[in-house]
């Protein structure tokens, strides 16, 4: 199996402060890996390091999607090559409504790749058909961009975005947290329902409770911007049983 | 030019009569003599509906809007100084719309006073157009006296890199009177656009709003002053005011000041002001499902400030949108612009750094 996301020594820094420290990932096309860490692990960082952000500073290593060096890219480059980010903290939008940015999004796409604009009418079948599978209803498509939406349905949405622009690679961001057990439920139905030989996810996690509902191929354990433990799924699992004071960096 | 103008009668009545003494920055005569911006801005050019008509040509006077009709008031300054002074009267249980469109042209001034008076149960609709080219001045004064029931909704679009100074007297004096003010200033260059909102609650049961949004770019400054006045007879006063800028550029500046003088005791008056960049984590969201930096800045942008358009009428929602869009992508672009030579400047630092690590 070819990879599809290959992290290597990965540095990165927020405002001068160090986060990731020599991280390394690899990710094979069509596989599932979640990456599990405590609070201020780097988790975030790493998320958002993958999607362009500007405020995170990569100071070293190196990050190939599909054989090409994503640092190079600009966000926007980054999403229409097929990697999408699932918000920990979806943004608000009002005035904006969820059609037009997955309108908007679509069309970008289309036009990147030298393809006609989808059809009005084909478009909105797709997202009416993923937004129905998620429980999400008419009037809050037409709504502006998560206005108004509970934390469950912020991330309902952000599911919904990704099943309509069919990435490659889903990368979610603590995409469980704030879902109460139906939400859990529903989202983990909608990732599984996107598992191809051609796709890969990243689940980023705290809790071991998403990995009931989706079966990852790899666990890794992120602990001060670096992963210290990879294996099975049942690693999740004893991490759920031990926490994650055995992975604390030592003391030199 | 400028000085000559800052020499006319005029600049010496409007300094005297103390149209700004409520706000201690520059006097009238200062402002005309002082050295313009000559970039030009894309003048304003908004499709009216059919139906709007032109007014009875009116340089002075006063007279009756009628209600049936819609009218178009135009006020123009071409390089020189020009007064306008109207009365208006809305009878009594009848509707009107009025659209008054503002223009000032480069080394103009522009001197419009307009008193009206709206009658019990009336109610009156304006969207006031203002462009005030770079190097140009409008000065405007509107006093309004509203009888019971009676109803004003104004809905301002100002836009240009010139000077305005605008002081509004609304005089609520009969019972459940209502004042409605929304307004959206897109302004770049050096505009300097002054607003003095005043509305003063004379009688019981009366409501007033202002809502203000500006987007300002370039060196332009906007000072917004809402004050609401209410009197001892003014009890369940329901009054509340908020003002929203986004400030693109640093050397874009607002003043905001609401000013509130309550003489009653059941009172609600509500007010609000923030100010701030736009959004770099909702630009990231957007730019992370495949917008280009431009389009999501515009989408941004356009979410911010179109709203207020609401509230126009039917027909001239989309021209108002279409026009406010084009200026807004403009101002994104320009942003863009600016962000990629600092973006770059720092990708050349980051590509460094990678080569020492």
């Amino acid at each position: 199996m070819s990879s599809l996301l290959e992290i290597s020594d990965l540095h990165a820094e927020v405002d001068g402060t160090p986060i990731l420290k020599g991280l390394s990932l690899t990710l094979g096309a069509g596989e599932v890996h979640a990456v599990m860490g405590p609070n201020g692990s780097g988790k975030s960082t790493l998320a958002q390091v993958l999607s362009g952000r500007e405020d995170y500073e990569v100071t070293a290593g190196s990050i190939r999607f599909d054989g090409v060096d994503l640092l190079d890219m600009e966000p926007e480059e980054r999403a229409i090559a097929g990697v999408f980010l699932g918000f920990q903290y979806p943004v608000e939008i009002p005035g904006v409504s969820n059609l037009n940015l997955l309108k908007a999004a679509l069309n970008a796409r289309a036009k990147a790749r030298g393809e006609e604009e989808p059809a009005a009418a084909t478009l909105l079948g797709r997202v009416r058909e993923a937004a129905a599978s998620l429980n999400i209803s008419n009037e809050m498509l037409k709504r502006g961009v998560n206005e108004g939406f509970s934390g469950g349905e912020k991330k309902r949405n952000e599911i919904l975005q990704m099943l309509v622009l069919e990435p490659r690679l889903a990368v979610l961001d603590e995409t469980d947290s704030g879902l109460d057990i139906d939400a859990i439920r529903v989202v983990s139905q909608g990732i599984n329902s996107l598992r191809d030989p051609q796709r890969s996810v990243l689940l980023i996690t705290h809790f071991q409770r998403l990995l009931d509902h989706i079966t990852p191929d790899r666990v890794h354990i992120l602990v001060d911007g670096a992963i210290q433990a990879s294996g099975g799924p049942e690693l999740a699992q004893e991490l759920e049983a031990e926490g994650y004071a055995r992975y604390a960096p030592q003391p030199a | 030019m400028s000085a000559a103008l800052a020499e006319h009668p005029r600049a010496a009545a409007l300094s005297a009569a103390g149209a700004e003494h409520r706000w201690p920055y520059t006097p009238v005569r200062d402002w005309l003599a002082s050295p313009q911006a000559t970039a030009e801005a894309e003048a304003l050019e908004l499709p009216l509906p059919a139906h709007y008509a032109p007014a009875p040509d009116a340089a002075h006077g006063d007279w009756q809007v009628d209600a049936a009709a819609a009218h178009v008031v135009r006020a123009e300054a071409q390089a020189d100084w020009q007064e306008r002074q109207w009365g208006w009267t809305v009878p009594a249980n009848t509707q009107a719309r009025v659209v008054l469109d503002t223009r000032v042209a480069a080394g103009a001034v522009l001197d419009l006073s307009l008193r009206a008076q709206i009658g019990a149960g009336a109610r009156l609709r304006i969207l006031r157009l203002v462009d005030v080219a770079a190097g140009g001045h409008g000065f405007e004064t509107w006093q309004f006296e509203q009888a019971e029931d009676s109803r004003v909704d104004v809905l301002e679009y100002q836009v240009g890199a010139g000077r305005s100074h605008l002081a509004l007297n609304s005089r609520l004096q009969g019972a459940q009177a209502e004042f409605h003010w929304q307004g959206l200033a897109l302004l770049g260059g050096q505009a300097r656009a002054v607003a003095q909102l005043r509305v003063e609650h004379l009688a019981p049961a009366c409501r007033s709003r202002l809502e203000l949004r500006n987007v300002l770019g370039g060196r332009s400054r906007r000072s917004v002053i809402g004050n609401v006045h209410v009197a001892r007879a003014g009890q369940q006063t329901d009054s509340a005011q908020a003002c929203h800028s986004l400030l693109l550029t640093p050397g874009a500046r607002v003043d905001m000041r609401p000013e509130l003088e309550i003489y009653a005791d059941d009172v609600q008056c509500a007010h609000g002001a923030t100010s701030g960049d736009l959004d770099e984590t909702a630009l990231h969201y957007l730019r992370s499902r495949g917008l280009d930096s431009n389009t999501a800045r515009r989408l941004l942008l356009e979410s911010f400030a179109l709203p207020i358009l609401g509230a126009a009428d039917e027909g001239l929602q989309a021209p108002l949108r279409d026009d406010a869009g084009t200026r807004l992508a403009q101002m994104g672009a320009d942003l863009s612009a600016a962000s990629a030579a600092r973006v770059s400047a720092r990708g050349r630092g980051r590509d460094q750094a990678r080569g020492r690590a």
